[in-house]
C-alpha cells in the first residue's frame, strides 16, 4: 500500500508542478494497480461452490463420487479460474497410494456472467482411513499478473473407510482360549437381567428382589438370585508407537495389525462376548481443523497450509473403546480403527500405566505389537503379574526380530502368536503357541 | 494419479507469445532510451543519434536472445562487437548535453542502461522454463510491494512451506534486489514479469519527472515516448503473465482451454486499452491530448482553416495543404526559412513558439499542442527526404538555435539591471499571453470582451511584433496564474460537456476511493511517515552502535502511571482493565525497586516473590496476581473480589515510590 501512497504524492506532485506526463504516468501506474487489484479480488468474491458427495462411509476398496458445482453469481465474466479440489497429499504420494482418483479434480475454467461449471471425480479408497475431501481451493488473478488470489470454498466432506476384516473360522475358543470365559476372580456386581435361581427370602432381601410367583407357588416368600455381570471377552491393545516399526513395513505391519484387531473384534462380538480397544495411537479425527480458519489466501503455500488436516497433533489420551458388549459396539471399535494412526506420543509401558484402570480385569488382554522391547515386555509382564490374562499376538514379517521380541516376551511368561499375513491371521487361533504357561 | 500421463507440451500461443515478447521489450526500452535522449541530447545529430540507438535496442534483445538460446560465450562475441561498434559511433556523433557538457560518458551510460534493461527483461520474460517451479503468486506479492491482504492482516509465515527463504527474500529492500540481483541470491521461485515492475517502477517517475529537462515544443514526442513505454510495458505485463499462466498449468498437467485464451486476450486487451485510454480522460495539467481536444479535433475538420495564410507556419501551411491534397509540399527551399522562423519564436521565452498563435480564434483550439505534434512529424520527414545537404543545414541550424538560446539563457541570468527587467516583463508578458491559451486560460480568454477575434487581432500584432522582436505590443491584463487551471473549460458546447463529464468521472472515482479505502490509506500514510522516520532515525543512530537494535523496548517507569482510584478511570474501565492496568503498574514499580518481574516468572511466581519482600501488601499482591492469570491465560473475568485491597495497593505504591 506504501506504493499506492507513493504514487498518489507523485500524482499529486505532477499536479503542483504541472508536470503532465508525470500525471499520465502516475495515474497509468495507480490504474494498472487499482484496476489488476480489484479485478483480482472481485472475480474470486462472485464465485461460490458447492459440494455434494455421495457416501460418508465405505469399505476398503469402494468408490465415491464428488460433485462440485461452481457459480458465478456476478455479471462480470471471470477469464480465469484454476480449480482444485484438495485431496490428503500423502494419501495420493503414499506407494501404493491409499487413494485412486477417476475424472479429474483440476480444472481451468472461464465462468460467464451468472453461469456454473461442474468438476466431476471419484476416488476410490484401498486403504482403510479417514480422509477430508475438499475443501475447494479455487485460484484466480489479473491479467497482468500482479495479484494472485486463493479462495476456499465448499466446505470439506470427509469420508471413514472402515479397515478390512478376515472371517477367524477355525477360532477355537474351548480348547485354546486365548479369548473367552474365563474364570471369575471377583463378584462384584449381580446383572439383574440374569437370574440363576431362587431361594427362600432372607431378612433383608429388597422388595424387589422378591419371585412373586414362586412365593405364591410354594406359599413361603422367594428371592431371586442373579449372575454376577462380569462376562469374559478381551481387551484388545494396539501398539501403534511409530518407534516400533520398522521403516521398510511400517505401512504393510501397520495395516495387517489394523486388520488383525478388526477380525478379532469381529470374532469376539460374533460369539456375544464383550471387547474393548485400547492403543496409543493417534485418531485422525483429531487433526481435523476446527479453528483457526481462513477463507483469503496470497499464496497457493499459504492456502495449502490451512485448507487440509494438520499435519500434527500433540494430544497424547489414547484411544480407548471401552470393553463392553452391544450391537454398535462392531461399528465403534471400527471406527476408531479406521481413524487410528501412528504416533510418537505414548509407548506401551506409558498406555497400559494410564490405561491399566480401564481394562477390566476379567477380560483377556490381547496385545498386538509388530515388535517388543524390554520395556514394553515387561510392562506387559507385570500386567500378567497383577492378575489379568495376557496374550501377545506380533505382527512380525521378520524372523530374527520375531525371535528376538518373542524371547523377550517368552522370559515374561507371556503367550505369543505370529501374524504374517491375513492368511495366517485366519488360522490364528489354530496355531500352537510360543509359549503357554 | 497425474504421472501415469504425459506431460503437456508448449502448443501455438506459447510461441506466439514468445515470439512477442521481444517486440514489447524493445518497445519499452527504445521508449525510455528516446525520452531520456530527448531529455539529455541536444547535438546536431538528434536523428541519427536515435536510429543508432534504435538498433542497438533490438540487437542488445537480439543477443540476450542469443544467449538464453546458445548460451553467454556466443552472445558474448556478438555483444562485444557491437559495443565496440556503437560507442565508435556515438562517439562521432559529438554528443552534447542541453547542459553544455560534452559527456560521451553520459550516452555510454545510456547505452549500458540499455543493455541492462533489455537483458533483464529478456532474461526475465522471454525465459519461461518449465523445469523451474512457478512461485503461484502475484507479482506484487512476489516483489514484496504488497504484503497485506484484504482484511489489512498479514498473512501468516508457515515453518513447513519455505517461509524461511521468503522472509529472507522479504527482508531484502527493493532496490537491493534490482540493483544486486537478490532476488536470484534469496533462491526464491522466479516469477516471470517481475523485471518489468522494477523497470517500470523506475521508469514511470524519471518520465514524469523528465518533463521539467524538454523543451515545450518537445513535450508531445515526450508523451509519444511515454505513452509507448505504457503501452509495452501493460502489453508485456499481460503476455507475460499469459505465457507464466500456461507454464503454471503445464507444470500441473494441465492446457488452457481455447475459450480461456480467448477470453484472456480479449479481456487483457480491453482492459489495457480501457487504461490507457482511461488516464487520457484524467484531468492533467498542459493536456497534450485531452478528451476536450479529442472532441474538438474531432468536432472541427481543420483547426487550420482559420488560421490566415501570412500568419501560418510554412509547415502548417504545408500541412494543411497536404490534408487536402490540394497544396504542394513545402520546397525544401522553405526549410532555412522555417527554420528562422522557429528562431524568431524561440526568442519569446518561456514557451519559444511564435505568436502567431495568438492570431488563431478562441475556437481554433488545436493549438500548440497538435501542431507541436504536427510540426515535429513534418520536421521528421522533411529529414528523412532531404537527400541533400539540406539535413545538416537544418541541423545546424537547429543546433545552432539551441546554443544561441542557452547562450542567451546564459546572459539573462547574468545580467542586470533594467534591461533585464525589461526582457523579464516581456517574457512574463509572453508567458501570460502563453498561458491564456492553454486549454484551462481559454474559456477565460473566450470570456473576454471582444471575443475571439479582438483577442485575435491583438495577438496577431503581437504575433507580428514578436515575430520581428515586437516588444511594444500590450496585451490585454492577463489572468492571475492559477495551480488548477486545467480544470477550467473551452467554449465550445460539447467539449464543454466532455470535460464535465470526464472531471466528474474523475472526482466520483477519486471519492469512492477515499470512501472506501479512506482508512487503509491513512494507515499506510502512517506507516509510510513511521518508515521514512525509522529511515533516518536509523541512519543517524547507526554511529553509534549496531547492538541498539537488540536492545529490548523500553518499559514504561512507574511514574507514568496514575492512581485510577483518583482519576476516575475506575468509573470509566472494566474491571479485566483495571486489573491489568494495576498489575503493569505494580511491574513497573517493582522494577524501579529492583524487585522486577523475571521473564521465566509467571504471575504468581512474581506475586511470590514480591510479596515475600513486602510483607504488608501481600494479600493484595498475590489477589491481583491471581485475577491477572484468569484474565490473562484465562480468559475469564476477575474474581468478584477483585477490588477488595487495590485502592490500597496504589497508595501503598504511590507512597513508596515518592518515599524512594
Amino acid at each position: 500500500m506504501r506504493w499506492v501512497l507513493g504514487a498518489v504524492f507523485l500524482l499529486l506532485a505532477g499536479y503542483l508542478l504541472q508536470l503532465e506526463l508525470l500525471v499520465y504516468a502516475m495515474c497509468s501506474l495507480l490504474g494498472v494497480i487499482l484496476v489488476s487489484r480489484a479485478l483480482a479480488f472481485g472475480w474470486l468474491g462472485q464465485v461460490s461452490a458447492e459440494r455434494v458427495c455421495n457416501r460418508a462411509r465405505v469399505q476398503v476398496g469402494e468408490r465415491v463420487a464428488v460433485v462440485l458445482t461452481v457459480r458465478n453469481r456476478g455479471i462480470l465474466p471471470v477469464p480465469w479460474l484454476l480449480l482444485e479440489d484438495s485431496l490428503p497429499q500423502h494419501a495420493l504420494r503414499q506407494r501404493p497410494p491409499r487413494i485412486k482418483i477417476e475424472g479429474r479434480r483440476l480444472k481451468i475454467v472461464w465462468l460467464k456472467g451468472r453461469s456454473e461449471q461442474v468438476l466431476t471425480y471419484q476416488p476410490t479408497f484401498l486403504m482403510r482411513g479417514y480422509y477430508q475431501l475438499g475443501p475447494l481451493l479455487m485460484e484466480s488473478g489479473d491479467l497482468f499478473g500482479l495479484h494472485r488470489r486463493f479462495r476456499l470454498a465448499a466446505d470439506p466432506h470427509f469420508i471413514l473407510v472402515y479397515p478390512k476384516m478376515i472371517s477367524l473360522d477355525d477360532y477355537d475358543v474351548a480348547s485354546r482360549r486365548p479369548v473367552g470365559e474365563v474364570q471369575l476372580t471377583h463378584r462384584l456386581f449381580e446383572d439383574p437381567t440374569r437370574i440363576s435361581g431362587v431361594r427362600r427370602y432372607q431378612s433383608g432381601d429388597p422388595i424387589s428382589r422378591i419371585h412373586w410367583r414362586a412365593s405364591a407357588r410354594s406359599g413361603q416368600l422367594q428371592s431371586k438370585t442373579f449372575d454376577a455381570s462380569t462376562v469374559a471377552g478381551a481387551t484388545l491393545l494396539l501398539d501403534f508407537h511409530a518407534d516400533g516399526f520398522p521403516e521398510t513395513e511400517t505401512l504393510h505391519a501397520s495395516e495387517l495389525m489394523i486388520t488383525t484387531v478388526a477380525s478379532l473384534a469381529n470374532t469376539l462380538l460374533q460369539l456375544g462376548e464383550k471387547c474393548g480397544v485400547v492403543s496409543n495411537g493417534r485418531d485422525a479425527a483429531d487433526r481435523v481443523r476446527v479453528e483457526g480458519f481462513r477463507i483469503e489466501f496470497r499464496t497457493r503455500r499459504g492456502a495449502r497450509t490451512q485448507y487440509g488436516m494438520q499435519d500434527r497433533s500433540d494430544r497424547l489420551e489414547p484411544v480407548c473403546v471401552p470393553t463392553q458388549q452391544g450391537d454398535d459396539q462392531l461399528t465403534r471399535i471400527l471406527e476408531a480403527l479406521a481413524r487410528l494412526e501412528l504416533t510418537d506420543g505414548l509407548s506401551v509401558a506409558e498406555l497400559l500405566a494410564e490405561s491399566t484402570g480401564r481394562i477390566p480385569r476379567d477380560a483377556t488382554v490381547i496385545a498386538v505389537l509388530c515388535s517388543a522391547s524390554e520395556e514394553t515386555a515387561i510392562a506387559l509382564g507385570q500386567l500378567q503379574r497383577r492378575g489379568y490374562s495376557v496374550l501377545v499376538v506380533l505382527v512380525c514379517f521378520d524372523d530374527t526380530r520375531f525371535r528376538e521380541s518373542a524371547g523377550r516376551l517368552m522370559a515374561q511368561n507371556l503367550a505369543v502368536r505370529r501374524v504374517e499375513s491375513d492368511e495366517m491371521l485366519g488360522e490364528l487361533c489354530r496355531q500352537r503357541m510360543v509359549s503357554r504357561v | 494419479m497425474s504421472q501415469g500421463r504425459p506431460r503437456k507440451h508448449r502448443t501455438l500461443a506459447d510461441y506466439v507469445g514468445t515470439a512477442i515478447s521481444p517486440a514489447l521489450i524493445v518497445g519499452m526500452v527504445l521508449s525510455l532510451t528516446l525520452f531520456l535522449l530527448q531529455m539529455i541530447y541536444a547535438g546536431k545529430f538528434e536523428g541519427g543519434f536515435r536510429w543508432v540507438l534504435v538498433w542497438f535496442v533490438i540487437a542488445s534483445v537480439l543477443i540476450t536472445r542469443i544467449s538464453i538460446e546458445q548460451g553467454s560465450q556466443t552472445a558474448s562475441a556478438f555483444g562485444t562487437a557491437l559495443g565496440i561498434a556503437t560507442a565508435l559511433v556515438t562517439m562521432l556523433f559529438a554528443p552534447e548535453t542541453k547542459s553544455g557538457v560534452n559527456s560521451v560518458a553520459i550516452v555510454w551510460g545510456l547505452m549500458v542502461l540499455i543493455w541492462w534493461c533489455s537483458s533483464k527483461l529478456t532474461w526475465d520474460c522471454t525465459l519461461i522454463d518449465d523445469s523451474q517451479d512457478a512461485s503461484g503468486e502475484g507479482l506484487l506479492e512476489a516483489a514484496g510491494l504488497h504484503t497485506v491482504d484484504p482484511d489489512g492482516v498479514e498473512e501468516p509465515d508457515h515453518p513447513d512451506t519455505g517461509s524461511d527463504r521468503a522472509t529472507v527474500y522479504a527482508t531484502v529492500p527493493v532496490w537491493e534486489r534490482i540493483l544486486f540481483n537478490r532476488a536470484a541470491q534469496s533462491s526464491k521461485a522466479h516469477s516471470p514479469g517481475m523485471w518489468i515492475v522494477y523497470v517500470s517502477l523506475i521508469g514511470l517517475p524519471v518520465m514524469g519527472v523528465g518533463q521539467r529537462w524538454l523543451e515545450k515544443d518537445e513535450q508531445a514526442l515526450g508523451f509519444a515516448f511515454l505513452f509507448a513505454f505504457v503501452a509495452s510495458a501493460m502489453g508485456l505485463l499481460l503476455t507475460t503473465s499469459f505465457l507464466g499462466l500456461r507454464r503454471y498449468l503445464r507444470q500441473r498437467n494441465l492446457q488452457m482451454p481455447g475459450n480461456v485464451t480467448r477470453s484472456w486476450l480479449i479481456t487483457g486487451t480491453v482492459l489495457l486499452l480501457g487504461i490507457l485510454v482511461g488516464s487520457l480522460l484524467v484531468p492533467r495539467p498542459d493536456a497534450t491530448y485531452s478528451l476536450g481536444s479529442v472532441v474538438e479535433w474531432s468536432t472541427i475538420k481543420d483547426p487550420l482553416d482559420a488560421l490566415p495564410a501570412e500568419d501560418a507556419p510554412p509547415d502548417w501551411t504545408r500541412d494543411r495543404d497536404g490534408q487536402k491534397g490540394a497544396g504542394s509540399p513545402v520546397p525544401p527551399s522553405d526549410l532555412p526559412e522555417r527554420s528562422s522562423r522557429n528562431h524568431e519564436r524561440q526568442k519569446l521565452p518561456p514557451r519559444k513558439r511564435g505568436p502567431q498563435m495568438d492570431a488563431i480564434p478562441k475556437d481554433q483550439f488545436t493549438g500548440d499542442r497538435l501542431a507541436d505534434g504536427k510540426r515535429f512529424r513534418d520536421r521528421q520527414a522533411q529529414e528523412q527526404r532531404s537527400p541533400d545537404g539540406r539535413f545538416a543545414e537544418y541541423r545546424d541550424q537547429r543546433s545552432r538555435d539551441k546554443q544561441n538560446r542557452n547562450q542567451r539563457n546564459d546572459v539573462r541570468e547574468n545580467s542586470s539591471g533594467d534591461a533585464a527587467n525589461q526582457r523579464g516583463e516581456r517574457r512574463n508578458v509572453a508567458d501570460r499571453q502563453n498561458r491564456s491559451r492553454e486549454p484551462g486560460n481559454r474559456k477565460r480568454a473566450g470570456r473576454r470582451k471582444g471575443g475571439a477575434q479582438k483577442s485575435d487581432s491583438q495577438g496577431g500584432g503581437g504575433a507580428s511584433g514578436g515575430g520581428s522582436g515586437g516588444a511594444n505590443v500590450t496585451p490585454p491584463p492577463p489572468p492571475p496564474a492559477n495551480p488548477l487551471d486545467f480544470f477550467a473549460f473551452d467554449g465550445a458546447p460539447l467539449v464543454l460537456v466532455a470535460q464535465i463529464v470526464s472531471n466528474v468521472l474523475f472526482g466520483l472515482f477519486v471519492l469512492f476511493m477515499l470512501v472506501k479505502h479512506g482508512r487503509t490509506l491513512w494507515k499506510a500514510f502512517l506507516e509510510m511517515l513511521s518508515a521514512i522516520k525509522g529511515f533516518f532515525l536509523s541512519r543517524r543512530a547507526k554511529p553509534s552502535d549496531d547492538a541498539s537494535e537488540d536492545l529490548p523496548e523500553e518499559a514504561p517507569g512507574f511514574s507514568s502511571y496514575s492512581n485510577p482510584f483518583s482519576d476516575g478511570t475506575v468509573l470509566r474501565a472494566t474491571p479485566s482493565e483495571m486489573v491489568c492496568l494495576t498489575f503493569e503498574a505494580l511491574e513497573a514499580w517493582a522494577r524501579e525497586v529492583g524487585y522486577g518481574r523475571q521473564p521465566d516468572q509467571t504471575p504468581r511466581e512474581f506475586a511470590a516473590s514480591l510479596s515475600a519482600s513486602h510483607d504488608q501488601e501481600s494479600g493484595p499482591i498475590r489477589r491481583l496476581a491471581t485475577d491477572y492469570s484468569r484474565i490473562a491465560y484465562g480468559n475469564l473475568p476477575p474474581n468478584e473480589e477483585w477490588r477488595e485491597g487495590l485502592d490500597r495497593l496504589w497508595s501503598w505504591m504511590i507512597l513508596s515510590h515518592k518515599s524512594r
